[in-house]
């Protein structure tokens, strides 16, 4: 497990590290002089010489990086042109809100998702695996900020139960904050809910099919404890791998699903800066992004491996 | 003299030359056409695309407006004769603003395909076949690409590009890359191990002809079904991007662009406006993972019959 370990934490850190790289990279192709932005069109060629020597534009870009790199560990991403703060100032106050989202979208998949295949996969042809099925379907017809706007018009507009949009710190009023939690966390969770239930579902039905399972049943087990003893438990292992691989995308995704129900956070700071082309706040973001789906994945696996031994030894 | 009937043959063992090949075999593509026709989810896919191709290649001639034309006293609309899909908030016909969004969609993610497929068939091809060094740069490479999830590395591509439709179907056409360079190196790695790869090493191919004339065919099925389901996503992120504003400039009839209108306007009753383009996306997605879901059931013996 210790050696395992060791690679899986090598491989995030070599991953994290590129991905900085790339973007640091992609980052100097944008057109126009970061300076310029940054004082306006009007100020003399003396002052955009000034910032640009501050801003460490002058510098061999290997230097550039690493000066960046050796900030960024110390959480301190620079200054943002488009919104003249600190990068990360910005990142931190936008850390709350995307939190409170995915988080909630993700358990709502959990716990919407994985029953619901659970239920599919035991009767397959019954009415848990039509409407498992009926559920994929819609999520696959309606991306996830669609499925935002259509639970405005018929939770918020036509039956007038949920506010419309806007947020409530969690932290402030917790029963305020639901309310307008709700909706974006269904946005968020519903696509990922539909992968874990057909997951789940192909997962049961295979391992019903295993000789153990049909062994606890010539021995006479209640199918109870068939199911819940023998069959779940092996079943949803790999479902550990599948959920954790989701947290990236549920994360993209709430990027768009945060501008519909108009949250601050992560999403609409990332758009701002793609619009005012402010590369300081990208590169910040995305590598922060990029590392907490890192560690994420690392920690999945490590769960995997403390889940199913075999993994452990191959 | 009775005579001895012979048991027809399994396999027909006719000389190549008098051999007439059905036209079913004469290409991969037309065999996997066939069987994707005859299976419900294709069948149902080929309606809705080939309906929906027709509206994108005609919509200017389909459709009964200009998209920007406006009409005086026609705004909000409900669907009527004169305007099938209703009028939007500053009176254009929505019937015909969707036609031209669902041009742009498929135009859109057709093209990302058209520019990621061939590229990032071409580096998985290679790394694989070559392994060795090329494999590991190219794949580290593509790693790191794909640790930017779903839509960032848009964004992150478009933040450099600039907005514009052109710019999105290139961004996604760039992010496609990796995807289809994962996916064919897998499948040549599988590949290349296989007996019919190394007769044709014996018979003196190069590299190029073994995989242009061998491998690819073999490796098809998978690369068309990933080339549907990234049409896919290619139609959800052009909506998604024109939605945020990175996408084509406003009197442009994206659907993303018509649902950012829609959703100021669901206060008023205006449930037409908001239909058309969820509708339209939904049979895109729909049919897209038909198609994908249908090449997987005519190419897979494993599947077949489930």
């Amino acid at each position: 497990m210790g050696s395992f370990l060791v690679r899986r934490f090598t491989q995030g850190v070599l991953t994290v590290v590129l991905a900085s790289i790339l973007v640091f990279l992609v980052m100097r192709l944008i057109p126009g002089d970061p300076a310029l932005l940054l004082v306006g069109t009007d100020a003399s060629p003396e002052d955009v010489e000034r910032v640009r020597e501050q801003l460490g534009l002058n510098e061999p870009l290997i230097e550039q990086y690493v000066d960046w790199l050796t900030g960024a560990l110390q959480a301190d991403f620079g200054p943002s042109i488009s919104k003249g703060t600190e990068v990360g100032a910005l990142m931190k106050g936008a850390l709350l809100p995307s939190a409170e989202l995915a988080v909630a979208g993700y358990v709502f998949a959990l716990a919407f998702g994985i029953p619901l295949g659970i239920v599919a996969g035991l009767k397959p042809g019954g009415p848990g695996d039509y409407a498992a099925t009926g559920f994929t379907m819609f999520t696959l017809g309606i991306p996830n900020f669609v499925l935002g706007i259509l639970l405005i018009w018929v939770l918020a507009v036509l039956l007038g139960w949920l506010p419309i949009t806007g947020r409530v710190a969690i932290n402030e009023d917790f029963f305020e904050a639901l309310k307008f939690l709700v909706m974006p966390m269904i946005a968020v969770g519903a696509g990922t809910a539909a992968v874990l239930a057909r997951f789940v579902r192909a997962s049961i039905m295979e391992t019903l099919n295993q000789d153990y399972v049909r062994t606890a049943r010539a021995k006479g087990l209640r199918e109870r404890t068939v199911v819940l003893r023998h069959a779940m438990r092996n079943a949803l292992i790999p479902v550990i791998t599948v959920a954790a691989l989701q947290i990236g995308f549920l994360i993209s995704g709430a990027v768009i699903v945060e501008v519909v129900f108009a949250r601050p956070g992560f999403g609409s700071l990332i758009i701002a800066a793609v619009i005012g082309r402010d590369y300081q706040l990208i590169q910040g973001m995305l590598v922060v992004l990029v590392a907490v789906f890192v560690v994420v994945n690392s920690l999945a696996d490590v769960a995997y491996g403390l889940a199913d031994p075999r993994i452990r030894v191959s | 003299m009775a005579t001895l009937q012979t048991p027809e043959p399994l396999f027909r063992r006719e000389t190549i030359g008098a051999r007439v090949l059905s036209w079913r075999q004469q290409s991969q593509w037309f065999d996997v056409s066939y069987r994707v026709a005859r299976e419900r989810r294709g069948q149902i896919a080929i309606v809705i695309l080939g309906v929906l191709l027709i509206c994108a290649l005609f919509a200017p001639q389909i459709a009964p407006y200009e998209f920007a034309e406006q009409f005086r006293g026609a705004k909000l609309l409900s669907p009527s004769w004169t305007h099938p899909f209703g009028t939007d908030e500053i009176s254009r016909d929505l019937f015909s603003r969707m036609i031209h969004g669902v041009r742009i969609s498929l135009f859109v993610s057709a093209g990302a395909v058209a520019i990621g497929m061939p590229i990032g068939v071409a580096i998985g091809y290679a790394a694989g076949y070559f392994g060795r060094w090329a494999d590991g740069i190219s794949m580290r490479f593509i790693d790191t690409m794909l640790a930017f999830p779903g839509i960032l590395t848009a964004l992150v591509v478009l933040a450099v590009l600039g907005t514009g439709t052109r710019e999105v179907a290139i961004t996604l056409g760039i992010t496609a890359i990796p995807i289809f360079a994962r996916l064919a190196r897998g499948q040549m790695l599988q590949e290349k191990e296989r007996d019919y790869v190394m007769a044709a090493r014996t018979l003196g191919a190069g590299p190029i002809r073994i995989i242009m004339r061998h491998v690819s065919i073999n490796t098809l099925p998978p690369l068309m079904i990933q080339a549907a389901l990234y049409m896919a996503f290619a139609v959800i992120a052009e909506a998604s991007l024109s939605f945020l504003g990175l996408g084509a400039a406003p009197p442009t009839p994206t659907i993303g662009l018509i649902l950012n209108g829609a959703r100021g306007y669901l206060t008023l009753g205006a449930w037409w406006y908001i239909i058309a383009p969820i509708g339209a996306l939904a049979l895109m997605l729909i049919a897209l993972n038909f198609l994908a879901d249908a090449i997987l059931e005519a190419t897979s013996p494993y599947v077949r019959n489930k």
